[in-house]
C-alpha cells in the first residue's frame, strides 16, 4: 500500500471545487502585514493536494502554530478519502484567525505516519503609510 | 455522530473553547464545552448555525467569561468523484471576568 504524500500545501485568498470537481486556487500568499498587534485575519484558505492509495480513507490533522509554538487555533481533524485516481484535495477555510504576534507561523498537515508537510507564512508589522490599499489595516502578499 | 473538544492556552487567564458541529443527516449537532460532559446541545438546523453560536456565546457569558474572539474553520475533502467529508466549527477564545 502506497504511503500518502502531500503534493501541494498552500494558503490563498480563495479556493473552490467546481461542479465537475476541479480545484481552483486564487491569490496565493505567504506574508501578512499588520499595523497593530494583536490582530486577526478575516479569512484565508489552506489547500492541500494529497497523493496515495486509491479509495483509502485516513485521518488527517491540521495545525496552525504561532511563532512561539502555541496553537493559533486548536488542531483540527478530518477523515479524508483518496479518490479512485489516487488523488485527493483538502480545503480548509479559516475565518478571523487571531494573530497575536509577528514572525513565522507554521501550517502543518499530519497523518498517522507523521508530518506530511508544512507551509510557513510570515506576519510583519508595517507602518500605515506603507499600506497603500484604501482602508484595511493589513494586506497580504 | 458528534464530537467536542476543549483547549486551554498556556496563559492562565485565557482559555480557548472549541464549539464544534458535525453534519449528521442534515442536522448540526452543537455541543457547548461549558455544559456537563456527555450532554449535547439542541439539534440545530443548518441555516440556524449562527443562532447556535449566539446561544453558545450567551452560555459563555452567563458562566462568567468574556469573549475575546471568535474564529471559524471548515475543512472539506474532495476528489475526482465528489466530496467525501467535512468538518466545521467555531473557536471561541474567552477570559474569566
Amino acid at each position: 500500500m502506497e504511503k500518502t504524500k502531500l503534493d501541494l500545501l498552500t494558503i490563498c485568498d480563495y479556493a473552490l471545487i467546481s461542479q465537475d470537481n476541479k480545484l481552483s486556487i486564487i491569490g496565493t500568499f505567504d506574508q501578512i502585514f499588520v499595523t497593530n498587534l494583536p490582530s486577526s485575519h478575516p479569512q484565508f484558505y489552506i489547500v492541500g493536494i494529497l497523493n496515495g492509495t486509491a479509495n483509502k480513507s485516513e485521518d488527517l490533522a491540521l495545525e496552525i502554530k504561532t511563532p512561539s509554538g502555541a496553537d493559533a487555533i486548536p488542531p483540527q481533524k478530518i477523515k479524508i478519502t483518496i479518490g479512485p485516481n489516487g488523488k485527493s484535495n483538502l480545503l480548509a477555510t479559516i475565518g478571523n484567525i487571531p494573530i497575536s504576534e509577528a514572525g513565522f507561523y507554521k501550517i502543518r498537515l499530519s497523518n498517522i505516519d507523521g508530518v506530511l508537510g508544512e507551509k510557513e507564512f510570515g506576519v510583519f508589522r508595517a507602518n500605515k503609510q506603507n499600506i497603500t490599499q484604501k482602508s484595511p489595516n493589513k494586506y497580504t502578499n | 455522530m458528534s464530537s467536542m473538544s476543549t483547549e486551554s492556552q498556556d496563559n492562565e487567564r485565557k482559555e480557548s473553547y472549541v464549539v464544534e458541529w458535525i453534519l449528521a443527516d442534515g442536522v448540526f449537532i452543537v455541543k457547548s464545552p461549558l455544559k456537563e460532559p456527555g450532554l449535547t446541545g439542541p439539534d440545530i438546523p443548518r441555516d440556524h448555525q449562527l443562532t447556535a453560536l449566539k446561544d453558545c456565546l450567551k452560555d459563555v457569558a452567563t458562566q462568567g467569561y468574556k469573549v475575546l474572539s471568535t474564529s471559524s474553520f471548515s475543512l472539506t475533502n474532495s476528489h475526482s468523484q465528489g466530496n467525501s467529508g467535512s468538518t466545521d466549527g467555531f473557536v471561541v477564545t474567552v477570559e474569566k471576568k
